[in-house]
């Protein structure tokens, strides 16, 4: 491989040929291109003229480079470039050693890991080199260093993943240090995460001495701007939280995102930060609302994907736990009355309550504490046990709150758990017999956690305990009344403090817990608490909760994402938490023990980064390449052809024949043009033709053959069986009668025109629906224009019919719906000398697939004048109306090969043949009329001229 | 078999029918074509049509009153005999021409450029063939110049002229581009077709050796549209039709005007021989319909010189 600047040859050999480049200048100087040959009768007219014209012996100057660089492309091409060689591995023989970082800060950029493995295994593949994979992160079960087959190297790499740990370096240079031994020469590559995290350039030392100093050491570092981000330990300070952003080295200005999270994923807030270029160390700051805040579980760097950028909040950052206890036995019956109830109301918006419950005794004191309690809130307690009393002591010298209210049992005489000395008793202040006013607040003072809390006048106070006068009294006064006796005083006490309300917590004595102020009050005051403090004895009779391990609950892997613990993850016991650090045993993430969590934080362990340092000796450093390795020779041999083209059409203009091909082209491009130009329109001309003609279409295809018409159903059985009945019956007129009918049409009552069609079956179903109105005008114009409809109830063998009334068939109901609107003439059961029975064969009944169904048509006419004064029986005397019940189109239906689709009933070819008749007949009469009528009367008028 | 399933063309036999076939389709437009005859002496040959004149022959042409020298065996009895006067029967004059046709063989006739659909030797054949056509239809005796079988009226002529004109660029002797040194009788008509490039003095030379007797000529040039144009450009190399001669021309194009002008004196040239024969000279060009020299032709040899005709010979 030859490298010249971004570009890599892979088959150098080819370069050679470059030197034959002037060689072929040379030739194709004195190689012209071939005239075109022409055989020319009439060439004795030129001879005198040809001498005045130079031949050329040379190729023009351009034309030769234009072929000279055509070569050199060539040449380059066969040389197989690329753009952005990759060269991880330089030999080409030995034993290959890789080292991966795969702690946590290699997950930001895996990929690249991973492809640049890949492309080493497609490397070596082919060769006979052994290769060891080993990884610097702490793993339960470390890779072997025993080099092995360079084909199972596809399968490690793809069994890796990064691990959410700090790589332990100098405990793979131990596990490396016997490895080998016996080889003379090593070639290793170091596929660095580039931090160090103590002993980098030892561990680059031991790689050095391997195989007995013959190594040859590649170190990959990515890119300063792809180095990993890692969170630091947030701080909760005035309603919001901090987060430290780290890098390992200052380099460009990054700008990022900070973001937390619930417990389920939900995002609760998003705050950008930037690291200014050169710096180290950013601040992000996430403003929430208590409520919010208390809800987030994870902070994480939006996009950084690397459990270093993951920092999981436990109960120390979660939502403060203020334990209630009580005195009084009276909560049950009288809630009202009790400070329970309004202590309850006022922490509950911000803080988690745990309740003492006196028949419970694991809910007691001693297990709230232990379990941990950031306030613990005492309502009018004279004095707590002894056991107790040191149980409380010690939580609050290690950071717990106490807040103690006051009453008539504190009044009564108090322990020493109080932040300063009471009187007995209390005072009263405007009782029956006191000239004394009940007293309001006064502002508080500055230095007072309640400061700047709005008081309401509204507050009074009647009685209350009263502190010693001592000379810590003015500074342990948190807030006073207007008089300037003390109302709420506070002492520290160890890490903790101790807050007295000189007030019961019941509207009693004051009504302060009735009032907004009472709640914001307990809200400063549980801000005040440092997470949860547990109680820091263990005592022995402590329930199993107490000494039980921590379990993880959910860990993070390598890319910072939360999932269930791996199996390696084992418990943690409850002393050693605190000074746990993340590893395969104890992987970051979420442990439990009993209803308290504490996570494991990788971030905590990491508070600065530091850069790989420049390793020493014969080291050579790289970063991992990001694009990817293009081959430039199909650039090359594409411009290469478009040479060839331009040489081409240069030959082509010195021979003379470019212009003539020219406007040969512009002549065919012109007429293609003129083509593609022309023909949208014509085919929009078509286009519109069709739509408009859509409707007209339907009325020339109706109306320029005789065709029979059937009425669409809706019913596909029915509306298939007159179809194929009606083809049936056209195929008997066309093989029986002068009629040749064409196909039939099915038509659609409601939007079709009638006018076309001498006869319209309309096969009836139950659920038939009446015509609208437009639709049953058409039908009567039709009917009274000359038009005929055959209505075929298709129930004779469901019940008889009884066109009368009575019992009737759904489907003769249909029929009544209708016909309701139409002016339909009266009716009558065909008579034997009906035109119907002679229009083309003689026949006394009319069945169709049933028989015996009768066929009605309208009433004779008795009075013909009347009745075409009335306009219901059309002018030809044939009936519009013929109304049949045997189902005539199953008799007819053929299918395509002209056989009968239904059988007949009761059956036989003579039925059948008797239904063809009647369809024939009903046909005729419908278009021929009276004129069989006519015949009837023949020899009486033969007999009348012949007279 | 192979005969008849020869479709390149290259067979003479198959080619001549060809050949034939298109005359045929391209006479079959003209009426037969009675060549013009006043210089021909009654004593030439018998023909077997009329000449709408009176003379020697079979039919029957008009009565006349006799006049003192006609031959008493020329009174028709029976007419006289039926007046007073006496008749002689005349017969229409009945008298045949011969036309003598020639198609240059020569290889130079076999050029075809990209300007035309067909070489200057199949026009030429196509042409001759036509007019061959026409004449027999006409009862005129055809031949072919230099073919030394006798002139004949008959169908088979024609077949034996086409047979002749394709298979004629075989012989080596033959493929000379000048009609051969044949003498013709008096009052013959001959017709030939070439392209006429070889220098006008020779051209003159034989032409005077076979018309020095009283000969009626008409000279075709056909010409493809290439040569009379040059329609090249760019880097040529032109060669001789059979010879080795070259020209490599680097811009072909700029030898267009001086070459035109050549052409032009060569044909001027050509038109004063002719004039001086008193022969004429048609000038056809490949790319044009063969239907206008023939009518250019029709006139000429049947002496009705149309509007047509007479563009069409001046080229």
């Amino acid at each position: 491989m030859v490298t010249v600047g971004s570009i890599a040859f892979l088959t150098p050999y080819a370069l050679v040929a470059l030197l034959a480049v002037p060689v072929i200048w040379w030739l194709l100087r004195f190689t012209p291109p071939r005239p075109e040959h022409i055989r020319f009768p009439p060439i004795r007219f030129l001879l005198g003229l040809v001498s005045r014209e130079e031949t050329p012996h040379k190729s023009p100057w351009w034309l030769t480079a234009l072929r000279t660089l055509l070569a050199i492309m060539v040449i380059l091409a066969a040389a197989n470039p690329v753009l952005n060689p990759h060269e991880a591995v330089t030999r080409t023989s030995g034993p290959l050693l890789i080292v991966v970082d795969d702690g946590w800060a290699a997950a930001e950029d895996w990929n690249t890991r991973v492809a640049t493995l890949r492309r080493i295994a497609s490397e070596t593949e082919r060769t006979s080199r052994s290769i060891a994979l080993v990884t610097t992160a702490p793993r339960q079960t470390p890779l072997s260093p025993v080099p092995g087959p360079a084909s199972g190297f596809r399968d490690q790499i793809d069994a890796l993943e990064p691990q959410p740990f700090n790589p332990d370096r100098p405990a793979l240079a131990t596990r490396l240090s016997g490895a080998f031994a016996e080889a003379t020469g090593l070639e290793v590559v170091w596929l660095s995460d580039g931090l160090d995290y103590g002993g980098a350039t030892g561990f680059s030392d031991a790689l050095g001495k391997l195989a007995g100093g013959n190594t040859q050491i590649t170190v990959l570092t990515p890119e300063p701007a792809k180095t990993a981000l890692a969170i630091g330990t947030p701080k909760v300070s005035d309603g919001g939280i901090e987060v430290t952003v780290k890098r390992a080295t200052g380099g460009d200005a990054v700008e990022g995102r900070m973001r937390a999270l619930a417990l389920n994923g939900r995002s609760l807030g998003e705050s950008a930060f930037t690291l200014a270029a050169g710096d180290v160390e950013a601040q992000a700051r996430l403003e929430l609302p208590v409520a919010l805040r208390n809800q987030v579980a994870r902070l994480e760097i939006v996009n950084a994907r690397t459990a270093g950028a993951v920092f999981m909040l436990d109960d120390r950052w979660r939502r403060k736990t203020v334990g209630i206890v009580s005195g009084e036995a009276q909560e049950v019956s009288q809630p009202l009355l009790s400070p329970l109830y309004y202590l309850r109301r006022a922490v509950e918006p911000f803080a988690d309550i745990r309740l003492t419950v006196p028949s419970d005794p694991d809910s007691g004191l001693e297990s709230m504490l232990t379990q941990g309690l950031s306030v613990l809130a005492m309502a009018d307690i004279g004095t707590i046990l002894a056991g107790e009393k040191e149980l409380i002591e010690e939580w609050v010298a290690n950071g717990g709150i106490l807040v103690r209210f006051a009453g008539p049992r504190l009044a009564g005489g108090s322990d020493d758990l109080v932040p300063v000395k009471l009187r007995r008793g209390g005072r009263a202040l405007g009782g029956a017999l006191s000239w004394t006013q009940p007293q309001p607040l006064a502002p508080f003072e500055s230095d007072s956690p309640f400061f700047g809390l709005e008081i309401s006048k509204d507050i009074s106070i009647k009685r209350q305990v009263l502190a010693q006068p001592s000379a810590e009294l003015a500074e342990r006064t948190w807030a006073r009344l207007a008089d300037g006796t003390p109302l709420v005083t506070g002492a520290k006490s160890g890490n903790g403090l101790i807050v007295l309300f000189h007030v019961p917590a019941n509207p009693e004595w004051s009504n302060l817990p009735l009032s907004g102020l009472f709640v914001e009050m307990m809200q400063r005051i549980v801000d005040l608490a440092q997470g949860v403090t547990q109680g820091g004895t263990i005592l022995p009779s402590a329930s199993a909760a107490s000494t039980a391990a921590y379990t993880p609950l959910r860990t993070l892997d390598g890319f910072g994402v939360l999932v269930d613990p791996p199996p390696a993850a084992s418990p943690v016991p409850a002393a050693e938490i605190a000074d746990a650090i993340p590893l395969p045993e104890h992987p970051p993430g979420l442990y439990r023990r009993g209803g308290h969590s504490y996570a494991l934080n990788l971030a905590a362990s990491n508070d600065t980064l530091t850069p790989l340092p420049a390793l020493p000796g014969a080291v050579t450093a790289g970063t991992y390449q990001t694009k990817p390795q293009e081959p430039v020779r199909g650039i090359l041999l594409v411009i290469g052809i478009i040479l060839l083209l331009v040489d081409g059409l240069a030959v082509l203009s010195l021979s003379g024949r470019l212009g003539l091909s020219w406007s040969r082209t512009a002549t065919a491009g012109a007429v293609m043009f003129l083509a593609i130009a022309l023909c949208p329109p014509q085919v929009f001309a078509q286009d519109v033709e069709t739509t408009v003609s859509a409707e007209d279409q339907y009325a020339m295809r109706a109306s320029l053959d005789t065709r029979l018409g059937y009425v669409i159903t809706g019913n596909a059985t029915v509306d298939n069986t007159s179809q194929a009945g009606l083809t049936g019956l056209s195929s008997m007129l066309h093989d029986r009668t002068a009629l040749e009918p064409a196909a039939p049409i099915g038509i659609n009552i409601e939007r079709d025109d009638i006018v076309f069609f001498p006869l319209i079956y309309w096969p009836l179903t139950p659920d038939a629906k009446a015509p609208t109105d437009e639709a049953a005008a058409k039908i009567d114009a039709y009917l009274k224009n000359g038009g005929t409809i055959f209505f075929d109830t298709r129930d004779h063998q469901i019940s008889v019919p009884n066109l009368s009334g009575g019992d009737i068939s759904d489907t003769q109901k249909a029929l009544r719906r209708l016909l309701f609107n139409l002016d339909v003439p009266s009716l009558e059961v065909v008579p034997a000398d009906h035109v119907l029975t002679k229009a083309f064969y003689l026949l006394q009944t009319f069945p169709g697939r049933w028989a015996g169904g009768r066929l009605w048509v309208e009433a004779s006419q008795t009075e013909e004048t009347e009745q075409r004064r009335r306009g219901s029986s059309n002018f030809d005397g044939v009936s519009s109306i013929i109304i049949g019940s045997n189902d005539y189109a199953a008799a007819w239906a053929v299918d395509l090969q002209g056989k009968s689709l239904y059988p007949v009933v009761p059956g036989g070819q003579r039925q059948r043949e008797l239904a063809y008749r009647s369809g024939i007949n009903i046909v005729m009469y419908a278009l021929t009329g009276n004129y069989k009528a006519d015949q009837v009367h023949v020899p009486a008028l033969l007999e009348r001229l012949g007279q | 078999m192979a005969f008849w399933t020869s479709s390149d063309g290259s067979d003479p036999r198959e080619q001549a029918l060809r050949h034939r076939d298109s005359a045929e389709r391209l006479a079959s437009a003209f009426p037969p074509l009675l060549v013009e005859a006043e210089r021909v002496a009654q004593n030439i040959s018998q023909g077997l049509h009329g000449r709408r004149r009176a003379g020697s022959g079979e039919a029957f042409w008009q009565f006349r009153r006799y006049r003192p020298g006609d031959m008493a065996s020329t009174i028709d009895w029976r007419k006289s005999a039926r007046s007073d006067r006496l008749y002689i029967r005349e017969n229409e004059w009945e008298a045949a021409n011969t036309l003598w046709l020639w198609a240059n063989p020569s290889q130079s006739m076999n050029f075809q450029s990209h300007l035309s659909n067909t070489t200057k030797h199949d026009r030429a054949i196509v042409l001759a063939l036509a007019l061959g056509s026409l004449l027999v239809r006409a009862g005129e005796r055809i031949g072919a110049f230099g073919s030394g079988f006798p002139a004949s009226s008959y169908r088979t002529a024609l077949r034996r002229l086409a047979a002749h004109f394709t298979e004629a660029p075989d012989g080596a002797e033959e493929t000379a581009s000048m009609p051969p040194k044949v003498t013709l009788r008096r009052f013959s008509n001959i017709v030939l077709f070439s392209d006429f490039l070889d220098p006008v003095e020779e051209i003159g030379e034989r032409l005077a050796a076979i018309g020095s007797h009283d000969v009626r000529g008409h000279l075709v040039q056909v010409m493809d549209p290439a040569e009379e144009t040059l329609p090249y450009t760019g880097r040529k190399e032109f060669q001789e039709m059979t010879g080795n001669l070259k020209l490599t021309i680097g811009r072909a194009e700029n030898l267009r005007g001086d070459y035109q002008t050549r052409v032009a004196a060569h044909r001027a040239e050509l038109r004063e021989l002719v004039r001086r024969l008193g022969w004429t000279l048609t000038v056809h060009h490949t790319d044009h319909s063969p239907q206008t020299a023939l009518l250019a032709l029709y006139g000429l040899l049947s002496g009705h010189m149309t509007h047509a005709a007479e563009r069409a010979i001046n080229g």
